[in-house]
């Protein structure tokens, strides 16, 4: 939307059911394209017309529906828990650098799953959720006073515990076998795999969809958070409740992208700001906006790393190439505008 | 419950031992329009977020628009009560109706959309602020004085039965100071809500308010009306300053000025 239709549209007036419908059907859509876009475009070609007999016996049918399927739809729940908790974040904690990764959560997804690689596991998920969730509980612990997450002391804590799992992760990657290294390494630049079976997603999936859901029910609240604590509870919010509701659903959404996919990187950061540039502040069109966008982002970004360059690129390294720069921009051209307002 | 204010052996001290409070007793009826003054640092910012039920005093008790403070639901209090600090953040990347809608959360249901009666509102309460124009316009992007016309039209469609305001005229000219307390008066006389304002300013609270509060080290001074309030007498021991007790011609009404 341009500013002069944003204009209008407030001037109508609020958010109501047909306007979220509206935006819902337009991300619904650009989802449903880079699925598509995902499943056609891979590092081999693959036959439409074979793919559409459903013959389950030909390489088509399973490069499609065993493979390239179930990566492209892992890739749009990691997107969009990552955008979804990064617009939680950065709301709660009203600073527009705020990532998912920041408050420790990644450290201890990867500290979960590096202890599981180093021990010879293959399946990962489950340690790493099971860490994710570990530095949660210890960011809550530590920042809870008095009954409030207050935001410095949150972000403190997520610091210390984030230093300290991260430490964690270099002990074991010192101890760990030579071969296990290699996978340790790989897992912590973050990035989707081929192998993903639909059944093992369901859970991540009811999780990856429960958790915006929720947070869209306080969508007001995230509106008026994110003008300040006081703002909020004058306007009636159980700020104290809230708070505490927003930091552990943005935390768990990051703990299942972080479980599948390992920490990757500015997906929470730059998702949110570009569709806050597209739909505006208000969250309850924002967040359907991050879930459908952050997942399409992803899941086109995992496609063309795969198939783009000589090499296959693990989806981690290419958003942390794409999203450094374009982070910068972004920050830059907020400073101007802030700029040509007070200057 | 006091449906006015009601509040009894009120103390509070900052983190760090700051008394703001030393025991604050008032009451005010429902039907006021009272402004509440004093030098700086008399209490008069704490005692409006305590009255506003954001603020747990340590010590007494307080009933406001017949609520008990010490007990209330959030959105409750928020229907009844409305404040408006005295800064604002500046930075709300909110449009101007966007951000009037907020005022309608308390009265919202679990399904976050806004309603038709809520756009009423917030579209009346612009207007009754003369802040039609800026609906669609972002705060960011507005002056000081269109902002805090949007802020006074937010607070307004909570609705409230009681408006609390920590000078509500600072960041505006002379045209809408004279416009806000016109507004304030009306929707004292004519729409029965209680206004309570903190002001620095002598003079516009006894051209405006029936009652005058004046508040000395965390305590009521002198409460009453303002001719019987701001007399020279009364302020010079508070405020530490020697002052000049003069007449406007022709309406007689008392005003104050520092001598030099």
């Amino acid at each position: 939307m341009t500013a002069p239709e944003r204009e209008r549209a407030a001037v109508s007036g609020g958010i109501s059911p047909l306007r979220l419908l509206a935006v819902l059907g337009l991300a619904l859509a650009a989802a449903a394209a880079a699925l598509i876009f995902c499943v056609l475009f891979g590092p081999t070609s693959v036959d439409i017309q074979r793919v559409l007999t459903f013959d389950p016996t030909t390489p088509d049918y399973q490069k499609v529906f065993h493979h390239r399927l179930p990566r492209a739809l892992a890739a749009m729940l990691v997107g969009g828990s990552l955008a979804v908790a990064g617009t939680g974040f950065q709301a709660l904690i009203r600073n527009p650098l705020a990532s998912p990764y920041i408050l420790g959560v990644s450290a201890g997804g990867s500290l979960g799953a590096v202890l599981a690689l180093a021990a010879g596991a293959s399946l990962v998920t489950a340690p790493a959720f099971a860490g994710a969730l570990l530095a949660v509980l210890t960011v809550y612990a530590v920042a809870r006073t008095g009954g409030r997450v207050p935001s410095t002391t949150l972000l403190l804590a997520g610091v210390v515990v984030n230093a300290f799992f991260t430490a964690g992760i270099m002990l074991v990657n010192l101890m760990a076998a030579p071969d296990d290294q290699v996978r340790i390494v790989r897992w912590l630049v973050g990035g989707l795999r081929d192998d993903y079976r639909m059944s093992a997603l369901l859970p991540a999936a009811g999780l990856a969809l429960a958790v915006p859901l929720a947070l869209f029910l306080l969508s007001r609240e995230l509106n008026l958070i994110s003008l300040g604590d006081v703002a909020a509870e004058r306007a009636g919010v159980n700020v104290k409740r809230t708070r505490t509701w927003i930091f552990l659903l943005s935390s768990l959404a990051t703990a299942v992208a972080v479980s599948i996919a390992g920490p990757i990187g500015f997906v929470g950061l730059i998702v949110p700001h570009v569709l806050r540039l597209l739909v505006g502040p208000d969250h309850r069109l924002l967040l359907p906006a991050t879930l459908l966008g952050g997942g399409a982002f992803l899941a086109v970004i995992d496609s063309v790393g795969q198939s783009a360059f000589d090499q296959p690129l693990p989806a981690g390294v290419v958003t942390a190439f794409l999203g450094g720069p374009l982070f910068l921009v972004l920050l830059k051209r907020r400073d101007q505008a802030r700029a040509g307002l007070h200057g | 419950m006091a449906e006015g204010i009601r509040a009894r052996n009120v103390h509070h001290a900052y983190a760090g031992g700051r008394t703001a409070l030393a025991g604050i007793d008032l009451d005010l009826s429902e039907d006021s329009f009272a402004a509440i003054i004093g030098p700086n640092g008399s209490g008069k910012s704490t005692l409006l977020r305590v009255l506003a039920g954001l603020l747990q005093p340590d010590e007494g008790s307080v009933e406001a628009a017949g609520l008990d403070l010490r007990r209330v639901r959030h959105k409750e209090r928020a229907r009844r009560i409305a404040w408006l600090p005295q800064s604002e953040n500046e930075e709300i990347p909110f449009t101007a109706l966007e951000l009037v809608l907020m005022g309608r959360f308390p009265y919202q249901g679990f399904l976050p959309f806004d309603r038709e009666r809520d756009l009423e509102v917030a579209r009346r309460c612009l207007r009754e602020m003369e802040a039609e124009a800026l609906a669609g316009r972002r705060l960011a992007e507005m002056s000081g004085g269109e902002r805090q016309r949007v802020h006074l039209a937010r607070a307004l469609a909570q609705e409230p039965r009681l408006l609390l305001l920590d000078e509500p005229a600072a960041a505006l000219d002379l045209h809408f100071q004279v416009e806000v307390y016109r507004l304030l008066r009306r929707l004292n006389r004519e729409q029965g809500r209680m206004v309570v304002m903190v002001s620095h300013d002598l003079n516009l609270p006894a051209a405006h308010a029936d009652t005058v509060v004046l508040l000395d080290r965390g305590r009521v001074a002198a409460l009453g009306a303002p001719d019987e309030v701001l007399r020279k007498e009364i302020l010079e021991p508070v405020y530490r300053t020697r002052l000049i007790e003069a007449r406007i011609p022709g309406t007689g009404r008392r005003f104050i000025l520092p001598e030099s």
